[in-house]
């Protein structure tokens, strides 16, 4: 089932991408962002996207008619994806390295109204013009919500006194809302019952949660393949952590680099790993990370006593524990 | 949500060897004497029974990571 979803959702993206006016290689461009690994014109697309069809499914039996949501919403997150490589000054950024800066900004700037569009094709489903104006509201509320958490995020990029709570805070704002905001809105769409509707945008919260706390770990454990946290001083959940409980060598070596203005070495990136590890802090983060999984979890069981088939959504949630 | 249990539970069981054996050989004696929530005991087992104490990068934590990547 899933493969038809993406495959449909898929077909949403590409037609609303050819019904726009212009040059063909703009149109190229706007694919490009869409077709990186784990993105939804991808071979793999990613299951966020598939969000709302399967919270659509597993509530009404249905889910043609959130297709177009689910589009709007894999225009906004990819946007949002470019303008955080833009922000990052990430050069590496594939759409970056082809197209420069500039391209970028105005790339992320056209996803952002064609999700605007997509949102409009809600009617071509049978939606009221005041569901699709609560959706757009919504969506909106949402969008902000991550934009003063990537305030945050910047703003305490390197801040070594920010406390594990003001650093959950922060993610509860920026990463968890888009998959809130998917699991909210294809509820709406789906249900007038609000405690389906509250449960399911509880579920969102949470994956979104836990799903920034597996970027943290990547962020130290994947180091040598993507983006180093150690390397940008990017300042995560593990570092809050062995800030807080490190002792000895160990917190003189985290505060030198994390306080220090110099450039971290591999050396002194290979050191820090290992400390994190030694001082327990992967293992509390993992550990939290299974807490928010936990509390999705739960979420679906409500969902299931009022009366949602939650076995699709349960099962993907189990997986992640394999 | 403050887990300030939980951070003390994680540095007890790296800092103290015999904390920690007493941890993995009567997982529910030594997690009660901790003020920990249904959850997070739950949490807790969960991690210990899919990826044990994590002190290395390893396949297993990877398999733990990885699905929740995609999403």
């Amino acid at each position: 089932m899933l493969q038809k979803i993406a495959h449909l959702l898929k077909q949403e993206i590409e037609e609303l991408i050819a019904s726009l006016p212009g040059d063909s290689s703009f149109k190229q461009l706007i694919q490009q962002p869409l077709m990186g690994p784990g993105r939804p014109l991808s071979e793999s697309g990613y299951r966020s996207s598939l969000l709302p069809v399967l919270i659509s499914q597993s509530v009404c039996d249905g889910y043609e008619h959130v297709l177009p949501l689910s589009a709007a919403i894999c225009f906004m997150q990819t946007a949002a994806d470019v303008f955080d490589d833009v922000e990052d000054q990430d050069s590496k950024s594939s759409l970056i390295a082809t197209a420069g800066y500039a391209q970028a900004v105005n790339i992320a700037t056209a996803l952002l109204l064609l999700a605007q569009l997509a949102m409009v094709r809600l009617k071509t489903k049978n939606v009221d013009n005041g569901s699709i104006v609560s959706i757009i509201a919504e969506i909106s509320k949402y969008g902000i919500m991550s934009c003063t958490g990537q305030y945050l995020d910047i703003k305490h990029k390197s801040n070594t006194d920010i406390t594990e709570d003001q650093y959950l805070d922060m993610v509860a704002l920026k990463s968890a809302p888009p998959m809130e905001c998917a699991c909210l809105t294809a509820a709406m769409l789906s249900t007038d019952n609000q405690n389906l509707i509250d449960a399911f945008a509880r579920f969102g919260h949470n994956i979104g949660m836990a799903t920034q706390l597996v970027n943290d770990i990547h962020g130290i454990t994947k180091s040598e393949t993507g983006k180093s946290d150690i390397i940008a001083k990017q300042v995560t959940l593990p570092i809050i952590y062995a800030l807080e409980n490190a002792e000895g060598n160990d917190l003189e070596l985290l505060s030198s680099i994390y306080k220090g203005s110099d450039a971290v070495t591999p050396q002194t990136e290979k050191q820090v790993i290992k400390l994190l590890f030694d001082t327990g802090a992967i293992h509390y983060t993992v550990v939290t990370m299974e807490l928010y999984r936990q509390k999705a979890l739960a979420t679906l069981k409500q969902a299931a006593k009022y009366g949602s088939d939650t076995k699709t959504l349960t099962g993907l949630v189990e997986s992640l524990q394999d | 949500m403050s887990l300030k249990a939980v951070r003390s539970l994680v540095k007890k069981t790296f800092t103290d060897g015999k904390f920690k054996e007493d941890l993995l050989k009567d997982p529910s004696s030594t997690l009660a004497k901790f003020n920990l929530t249904t959850e997070e005991k739950d949490a807790i087992v969960n991690v210990h029974t899919s990826v044990g104490i994590v002190n290395g990068n390893s396949a297993v934590l990877e398999a733990k990571a990885q699905p929740m990547g995609g999403w």
